[in-house]
C-alpha cells in the first residue's frame, strides 16, 4: 500500500468501460437491469468497505447515506431542475458532510457501541425518509425523472449502463489510488493499532472522521446511480436488510481490498437470480443460503474469497 | 550544564487509589542514554505512555525543548520529534515490513490529494520509500520488506518495532524493554545500533530495561523507580552498586 495502483492492476478498468458500451447492444434489457444493480452495488461496497475493513469501524449508517444521496439527487432534478452532472457529486458531497458532521462524536464511540450508534442513526434516517412526506413524499416514494446528462438521456437500463459503468470505474481507480496513498496506510493503521498510529503521529480520530465521510460520498454517489435506472425511489429501499447484504458482500468477498468486495457483490448479488432461475423449488431458501454462505466463508475463509485467493497465490 | 532536551517535573499519575506515579521528576541532557529500572508496576511504562498522551498526568508538566508537551495533542509527539517502542510489541500487525515503517513516517510524509495520481504524490511517495529501504538496511530488514509483521520472529518483531519509531527521524526515543527476550547475538546488535543512534546521529534515549547487562553496557545515567517513585538516580555504575538499589530492585546479593 504504497506509490500508487500500477498498470496491471489499472488496465482492467479499460475492459469495465469496453463493456460498458458493447454490453447494451448484446444482452437483453432484464440482464443489463441486474447489472446496473450489481455496479450500484459495488459502489456501496467500496464504500463501506473503506470505514470497515480498510478502517476497522464497524459503522452501519452507510445505508442512511445512500438514502440521503438517491433522495438528494432526485430532488435536486424533480424540484430544482438541477442537472444529473451536477447534482449528483452536490449529493455525494451533502453525503459526506453529513458523514463528517456525525464521524467526529460517532468515532469517539468503538466496536459495538460504534455499531449501535450508526445503526440508529440509519433508522433515523428511514424514518426521516418515511415522516417528511411534503419532500420525500413519505412511504407513496417519490418518482424519479430520467436524468439528462449533456443531452443523453438517461433513465432506462440500456442507456444508464454505460454512465454506470463509467461512475464505477471512475469509483474503482479512486479507491485504488486511495488504498495505496498517504491515507490509506494511515486508515490501516489505525485498524491494526491505534496506539501505534498515535504514536507515529497519525491523526486517529479526525482519520476517522475522514474516513467516516469518503464512505458517507461513496454511498452519495451509489444514490446517485440509483436514479438513472431506477424511476421511482419509497423509503423501504434503505431498510436493515440492505446493510446486512452490503456487509454479507464485503465479508464473504473478504475485507479491506477491492477485488473482494467486488467479488462479493457479484456472488451475494447474482445468487438470488441463479436460485431464481436454476433451482426454483429452492427459492424460499434463500435467506438461508446467505446465512450459510456468510458462515461457510467466516469459517473456512476468515479473509473471505479474496484473501483466501491471495493467501494461496502467496502475495495480497 | 545547558537546559535539559527533555524533563518530567512532578508528575503525578493516578488510577483510582492507585498513584502510578508520585512526584516523578527526571531530565535528560541532549545525547545522553539514560534507563529506567525498577521493579514491575513501579511505573516505568507509565513515564512512557504519558509522554506518548496515553495517559493524562494528574498533575506536573512535561517539558521537551522548552514546551509542555502536555498542551500537544498525542498525534503531535511524534512531528516535535519524539518516537517510542512498545513493551508488547505493538504493530501493524497485517501490514508487511515496509508498510509499518511507512506508518512511522508519517509526519514527515507531506500531504497530497489521495484519489488522483499528481507529481506531488509521486514525489512525496519516492522520496519516502528510498528512505523507508534505507532504513530496512540498517536494521537488517531488509530480506522481510514485503512479509506481513505478524510472520516475523520475536525478534525481528522488536527491530521493525524499533525501526518504525526511527523512521519518525526523532530526536527523542523511548525505549520501553528493547533488550527483552532477545537471544544474546541480537542484544549485540541492538546494542551497536543504539550506541551509534546516540554518539553518531546525537539521538537522546532513554530506555525501560530489565537485563542488567544492556544497561550497564549502554546506559550514562540510571534511575530506579519504585511505586510510582524515583529511589535513586546518577551513574549507572554508581546506582547499580548502591545497596539500597540492590536490595529494592536486584533482590538480595549484586548480580
Amino acid at each position: 500500500m504504497y506509490g500508487a495502483p500500477p498498470l496491471t492492476r489499472l488496465a482492467p478498468l479499460a475492459l469495465l468501460l469496453l463493456a460498458g458500451f458493447a454490453l447494451p447492444l448484446l444482452l437483453p434489457q432484464y440482464f443489463l437491469y441486474l447489472g446496473n444493480f450489481l455496479m450500484m452495488f459495488a459502489v456501496l461496497a467500496l464504500g463501506l468497505d473503506l470505514l470497515l475493513g480498510w478502517a476497522g469501524q464497524f459503522a452501519f449508517a452507510h445505508i442512511a447515506f445512500f438514502g440521503i444521496g438517491t433522495y438528494a439527487t432526485a430532488l435536486l432534478n424533480v424540484r430544482l431542475g438541477v442537472p444529473f452532472v451536477v447534482g449528483m457529486p452536490l449529493a455525494a458531497m451533502l453525503a459526506g458532510l453529513i458523514g463528517l458532521a456525525i464521524g467526529f462524536p460517532a468515532t469517539r464511540l468503538r466496536t459495538v457501541y460504534l455499531a449501535l450508534a450508526t445503526f440508529a442513526f440509519a433508522e433515523a434516517a428511514q424514518w426521516v425518509f418515511n415522516s417528511w412526506d411534503k419532500v420525500t413524499g413519505g412511504p407513496d416514494g417519490l418518482r424519479i425523472a430520467a436524468p439528462n446528462i449533456l443531452g443523453y438521456r438517461v433513465g432506462t437500463d440500456p442507456t444508464a449502463f454505460p454512465v454506470m459503468a463509467v461512475i464505477l470505474a471512475l469509483v474503482i481507480a479512486a479507491t485504488m489510488y486511495l488504498t495505496t496513498s498517504k491515507f490509506g496506510r494511515a486508515m490501516c493503521a489505525i485498524r491494526e493499532s491505534e496506539h501505534v498510529a498515535s504514536a507515529s503521529g497519525i491523526d486517529v480520530r479526525s482519520t476517522k472522521a475522514w474516513a467516516f465521510a469518503i464512505s458517507a460520498v461513496y454511498a452519495g454517489i451509489a444514490g446517485g446511480m440509483y436514479t438513472l435506472f431506477q424511476s421511482f425511489v419509497n423509503p423501504d429501499v434503505f431498510g436493515f436488510q440492505q446493510i446486512v447484504l452490503l456487509l454479507s458482500m464485503i465479508v464473504v468477498g473478504g475485507l479491506g481490498s477491492i477485488p473482494g468486495a467486488l467479488i462479493g457483490v457479484a456472488l451475494l448479488g447474482l445468487l438470488p437470480e441463479v436460485m431464481r432461475t436454476t433451482m426454483r423449488g429452492l427459492l424460499i431458501w434463500q435467506e438461508l443460503v446467505y446465512g450459510l454462505i456468510l458462515i461457510g466463508a467466516v469459517m473456512f475463509m476468515p479473509r473471505g474469497i479474496w484473501g483466501f485467493i491471495a493467501g494461496r497465490r502467496g502475495s495480497r | 550544564m545547558t537546559a535539559p532536551l527533555f524533563s518530567l517535573r512532578d508528575v503525578g499519575v493516578r488510577f483510582g487509589g492507585l498513584r502510578a506515579l508520585n512526584r516523578f521528576s527526571m531530565d535528560v541532557a541532549q545525547g545522553a542514554i539514560h534507563a529506567l529500572i525498577g521493579p514491575n508496576g513501579a511505573g516505568k511504562s507509565t513515564v512512557f505512555n504519558c509522554v506518548s498522551r496515553f495517559y493524562r498526568p494528574s498533575e506536573g508538566d512535561i517539558v521537551f525543548e522548552g514546551e509542555s508537551l502536555l498542551r500537544v495533542p498525542a498525534h503531535g509527539i511524534a512531528a516535535r520529534g519524539i518516537a517510542r517502542t512498545f513493551q508488547n510489541i505493538e504493530l501493524c500487525r497485517r501490514m508487511t515490513v515496509l508498510e509499518n515503517v511507512l506508518i512511522g513516517m508519517a509526519p514527515r510524509v507531506p500531504g497530497y490529494f489521495p484519489f488522483a495520481p499528481s507529481r506531488k504524490r509521486t514525489g512525496a511517495e519516492r522520496d519516502a520509500l528510498a528512505e523507508a529501504d534505507a532504513l530496512l538496511k540498517r536494521t537488517s530488514l531488509m530480506r522481510y520488506r514485503d512479509t506481513p509483521a505478524e510472520e516475523l520472529d520475536f525478534g525481528h518483531q522488536k527491530m521493525l518495532d524499533l525501526a518504525r519509531a526511527l523512521a519518525a527521524k526523532p530526536k527523542l526515543l523511548l525505549l520501553d524493554e528493547p533488550a527483552a527476550g532477545l537471544r544474546n547475538r541480537e542484544i549485540a546488535a541492538l546494542d551497536a545500533l543504539l550506541v551509534d543512534l546516540a554518539r553518531n546521529q546525537g539521538i537522546t534515549i532513554v530506555l525501560v530495561e530489565h537485563v542488567m547487562a544492556a544497561v550497564r553496557a549502554l546506559c550514562d545515567r540510571c534511575i530506579v523507580m519504585s511505586s510510582g517513585r524515583k529511589i535513586a538516580e546518577g551513574a549507572t555504575a554508581d546506582v547499580l552498586s548502591d545497596a539500597a538499589v540492590v536490595k529494592a530492585y536486584l533482590g538480595g546479593g549484586p548480580k
